[in-house]
């Protein structure tokens, strides 16, 4: 089967991007600039590739983007079905098969009254890409369950340190059971597709046996469709941060659900000072802080509330 | 004797030609109104789901006749070699289509709509739609007109041109 990364390039394109197709797992970013060198990122180092799709560290062998093929990428990446990704071009990024997130820049066309209409004549686009990663979240297991319920976690770092992986995995883990519980049922708002990366209602992440999720809903309203459908124990959410998001949250809370949630910030007080909704009532009693050292992701520190 | 039973075959064949053109003509009525369907749940599924094009020939299928159901159905799959929307779209439908007894501005008119670039904005993949559908609106309603007129003439010509090669072969 081929990887996942390949198929977001169209056929005339396949046969310089199979080398950096089968390196998927390895892989962090490919960042494509019309008119500019392509750029790969991987253990935390940055390549060009050459004219044969493979990697080099010297400028004058790298081969450089064109907008044709941005076009094309982009084309072929939304199914050639634009219109259907309106609202997520709108945002600047849009989720494809496999999880992967492909963010976009270019001629923004603006609306009435502000805002962004479309983006259009596409310059640069950024594919990071999605790892599923089984296990990452067994050093964090043993501290969310206390007096036999799961607490309230708010997993926090900067961008692009693990915490949709973190996020994922621990979602399956509670979802089907572990060395600390039984399985316990879980729902995931899964605003970007990034989590369980549905498609047509499949999902090409495992999250558990035990897991419902509701794919492109946002946060608010997907966290209330799930608890008057599908009366979950555990709500799962992505990249929280307003004051919506925490109201949502807190009416999950005395539904009686654990909420297992992320948010991007440094550390605690960061996020005190940037998000002070998220951290109003000691609502979240575990906050797990992720950092990025020598291009691995890890846990830097797990803090218990009242002990930040 | 056998001149007579020779004669009731030849008449019998030609207009059995005379119809089988009948036929075709009604037939080709029919596969219109079949297309213009099509495109409308289309339409309906883009307008409603905000289905991409292959996930809407697959939701829509189930609602067609074959042989445009099998032939939505696979453009609905995945492509894992690439391909574009555009080169599967003609390649599942131009077999089918040309087995039917549609013409060549007929087929151009559906393959327009959906094998060039898709739109940025909702609306004018759906108005794109809907141009194609008025067209093919238009040639059903002027064939629905002729109908009567073509059927009479295609048995018409056929009895005739029966009766000529009795009258030769005589």
């Amino acid at each position: 089967m081929e990887p996942t990364l390949l198929m977001l390039f169209p056929a005339m394109l396949r046969a310089q991007w199979r080398y950096v197709a089968q390196r998927q797992e390895q892989i962090n970013e490919i960042r494509l600039r019309n008119g500019k060198p392509i750029l790969v990122y991987e253990g935390g180092r940055e390549y060009f590739l050459d004219e044969e799709g493979e990697y080099t560290c010297e400028i004058a062998r790298a081969r450089n983007m064109n907008g044709e093929e941005i076009a094309a990428i982009l084309e072929h990446a939304c199914d050639y079905s634009l219109y259907a990704f309106e609202e997520e071009l709108r945002r600047g990024f849009l989720t494809v098969e496999g999880g992967h997130r492909i963010g976009i820049c270019g001629q923004i066309i603006p609306e009435e009254g502000g805002g962004v209409r479309a983006i259009k004549s596409v310059s640069s686009m950024n594919i990071r890409v999605s790892h599923e990663v089984w296990g990452v979240s067994d050093a964090v297991l043993p501290w969310i369950y206390h007096s036999g319920r799961i607490r309230n976690v708010l997993i926090l770092s900067p961008p692009g340190c693990g915490k949709t992986t973190l996020l994922r995995d621990l979602i399956r883990q509670i979802s089907d059971g572990n060395a600390w519980d039984g399985g316990r049922t879980v729902g995931v708002v899964d605003e970007r597709c990034e989590i369980a990366a549905g498609c047509l209602g499949r999902h090409n992440n495992r999250v558990g046996m035990r897991t419902d999720v509701m794919d492109a809903c946002p946060k608010t309203t997907g966290i209330g469709l799930l608890l008057r459908s599908m009366a979950p124990q555990v709500i799962a959410v992505d990249e929280i941060g307003s004051r919506e998001d925490m109201d949502a949250l807190k009416e999950a809370a005395v539904s009686g659900c654990s909420i297992l949630a992320t948010a991007h910030g440094a550390d605690v007080s960061d996020i005190r000072r940037r998000f002070p909704e998220l951290m109003k009532d000691s609502f979240f009693e575990l906050f797990v802080v992720l950092e990025k050292r020598n291009g691995r992701c890890l846990v830097k520190s797990i803090l218990e509330e009242g002990r930040c | 004797m056998l001149k007579g039973i020779g004669a009731v075959f030849v008449l019998a064949g030609c207009l059995g030609i005379g119809l089988w053109y009948k036929c075709q003509f009604e037939g080709r009525i029919r596969m219109l109104k079949e297309l213009d369907r099509s495109l409308e749940l289309l339409c309906g599924e883009i307008d409603y789901g905000r289905g991409t094009l292959p996930e809407s020939c697959m939701a829509i299928a189930r609602r067609l006749q074959e042989p445009l159901r099998s032939a939505f159905l696979h453009m609905g799959e995945k492509r894992p070699d690439g391909e574009s929307f555009g080169e599967v779209f003609r390649k599942n439908l131009e077999p089918v289509l040309d087995q039917s007894p549609l013409t060549v501005p007929d087929k151009e008119i559906f393959f327009r709509c959906l094998s060039d670039q898709a739109f940025w904005d909702g609306r004018m993949q759906q108005k794109t739609i809907d141009r194609s559908r008025r067209e093919l609106a238009e040639t059903v309603e002027r064939l629905e007109r002729e109908a009567i007129q073509r059927g009479r003439m295609y048995l018409g010509l056929g009895a005739m041109s029966g009766v000529v090669i009795i009258l030769v072969l005589c």
